[in-house]
């Protein structure tokens, strides 16, 4: 049972206790609806009822189980369980907020209503779309849903992640593990390279004769020269990385053959995890929050979309520049927009404020690099503040790499514990 | 927080955009901070394994802030982190954080 000092920490941990002295004002009835209950949406639901017990915050999440994919490599690369990825929203529910388990099918801000699959419909004051991404099945002919089961994406974690696993370790002796990696903005900009690394950290072992090709739809990727360097220093010359310049755009694949089509060359393989380009989450699409680059604009500061009143956009979906696509930053986005709903609904303008965000990759379960940014909303859009962040120094001692492993792990059962614990 | 402090916080913020507003009450100011704190509690909450602010009294952990940031006190990533906030964010952040779970009963348990 949660005493007083529990709830203080609670509050401490998610910053909004100074937030919570002053709910009494025009929220006391507000309604806000959240469709999406991941690193955004989940971390927005709980602290917003935090901050203003009074307010009425549904969650509508289309699973009973979230997935979470920050470590989920490692569960391809090593025997850690898929169940150490899983959470449930009992917690968030017992914190006050209306979880309901249901996909929210339409939308329609004129009347501010929010439409399930099971018919229902829900009004809000406030609505936040925190959906994460869609797969884009129509950008790599051959690469369509029914062929996910052949050639896995594991790119939203759950039987996905155990199926690339899986085929991973039934591959023949010597085979080769082709990767199909997009061009930016996509989810997770150093996520491929910690698979490849994971996945080469398990082949050295158990299959040592084996390839990990990566066909790269960019010239350059986050942490290249770390990842690159150690990808030499651990694994010799088990992963062989093709960029654009390579040649490396795919063209097409075929998943009867086993073979992917590059502009000038193909590729024979025994197992391919292909991650597709992607978009916002498909109810951001029907709702009409995003643009013609198929994620949501918004206004900087406020996380408010561009395009919906009443409606803000956080996490994946949104378009927030040079701010990465990750969990870490999904959840600082909705802590910092639980604030600017709680503003809005007091007819109180936005406050600008500063974010950052940090990515660890894990080379080896022993071995982390990072990356880190610190952001401004500066002419509207998340701009890096020059001089701040950057990656890992490049001469750092396998001491230091190993501390970055354990921060790494640290971070991930401290905020899976904020949002779901 | 006094009018003289509220005018110091002010001036610590930047309004790009005429829609935004500026920090003018004690209400603004207690946003402010808990905005800035926003992206330090993804890892710094009371339980997690990682350094606990809290257990800092706010000059104390200004002085570790500051520490930090300019390398005298060595670590993997807050320099590079810090290196984004100003001096004024450091007091800021200092004072936000260690005032947040510094209510009496929480700081006992941290007192050995
Ligand atoms: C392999 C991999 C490794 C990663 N590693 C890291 C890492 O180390 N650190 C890091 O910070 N980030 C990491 N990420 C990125 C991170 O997973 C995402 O950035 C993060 O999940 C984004 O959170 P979100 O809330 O925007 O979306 P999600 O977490 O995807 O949550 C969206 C939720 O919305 C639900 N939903 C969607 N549409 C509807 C609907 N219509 N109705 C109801 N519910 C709906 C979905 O079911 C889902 O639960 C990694 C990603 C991958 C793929």
């Amino acid at each position: 049972m949660p005493t007083k000092r529990t709830t203080l920490k609670y509050l401490a941990a998610t910053g909004l206790a100074s937030a919570a002295g002053c709910a009494t004002l025009g929220e006391a009835q507000a309604k806000v609806v959240v469709i999406g209950g991941g690193f955004g949406g989940a971390t927005l639901a709980r602290t917003l009822k935090q901050a203003a017990p009074t307010l009425q915050v549904t969650l509508i999440e289309a699973n009973p189980v979230y997935n979470a994919c920050p470590f989920s490599n490692l569960v391809i690369g090593t025997n850690r369980p898929l169940t150490a990825q899983q959470f449930r929203y009992q917690n968030i529910a017992a914190a006050g907020v209306e979880v309901i388990t249901d996909r929210a099918t339409d939308i329609d801000a004129s009347s501010r209503t929010v439409s399930l699959a099971s018919g229902d419909q829900l009004n809000y004051d406030r609505l936040v779309l925190a959906p994460g991404i869609e797969l884009d099945f129509e950008a790599i002919p051959g690469y369509n849903r029914s062929a996910t089961e052949a050639a896995p994406h594991a790119w939203q974690a759950g039987a996905q992640t155990t199926l690339l696993r899986d085929q991973i370790r039934a591959m023949r002796e010597g085979g080769t593990v082709a990767m199909v990696v997009p061009d930016n903005p996509y989810r997770c900009p150093p996520g491929p390279y910690e698979r490849a690394s994971l996945i080469a950290h398990y082949l050295r072992v158990h299959n040592p004769r084996a390839k990990l090709l990566i066909l790269d739809n960019k010239d350059n990727f986050s942490k290249k020269t770390l990842f690159m360097q150690a990808w030499a220093d651990l694994f010799g010359g088990l992963i062989e990385w093709q960029g654009l310049s390579d040649g490396a755009a795919v063209a097409e694949i075929d998943t009867t053959s086993q073979t992917i089509y590059t502009d000038f060359d193909k590729v024979s393989y025994d197992v391919a995890n292909i991650i597709p380009p992607q978009r916002a989450g498909r109810i951001a699409q029907l709702a009409g929050a995003t643009d013609a680059s198929g994620w949501c604009p918004i206004d900087a500061a406020s996380f408010a979309s561009t395009l919906l009143p009443n409606t803000y956009v956080i996490g994946d979906a949104a378009i927030a520049n040079a701010m990465p696509k990750s969990a870490f930053a999904a959840n600082a986005q909705a802590k910092n927009c639980a604030i600017q709903i709680l503003r809005s609904l007091r007819d109180l303008s936005p406050l600008p404020s500063t974010m950052a965000n940090t990515c660890y990759s894990l080379v080896n379960p022993d071995y982390a690099i990072s990356v880190a940014g610190v952001y401004r909303p500066q002419q509207n859009r998340w701009q890096p503040i020059e001089g701040a962040g950057g990656t890992s120094p490049q001469d750092a001692s396998i001491d230091q790499r190993e501390r970055e492993a354990r921060y790494a792990e640290a971070w991930y059962d401290t905020v899976t514990q904020q949002v779901f614990g | 927080m006094t009018k003289l402090g509220i005018a110091a916080l002010a001036a610590t913020l930047w309004f790009p955009n005429a829609a935004y507003a500026q920090v003018s009450t004690p209400a603004d100011a207690r946003d402010a901070d808990t905005l800035l704190i926003a992206p330090c509690t993804g890892c710094h909450t009371a339980t997690s394994p990682l350094a606990g602010v809290y257990d800092y009294p706010p000059d104390e952990l200004l002085a570790l802030l500051r520490a930090l940031k300019t390398g005298e006190r060595s670590s993997t990533l807050m320099a590079r982190l810090l290196s984004g906030y100003s001096d004024a964010d450091l007091v800021r952040l200092s004072n936000a954080l260690s005032t947040l779970a510094a209510p009496s009963d929480s700081y006992a348990d941290h007192a050995n």
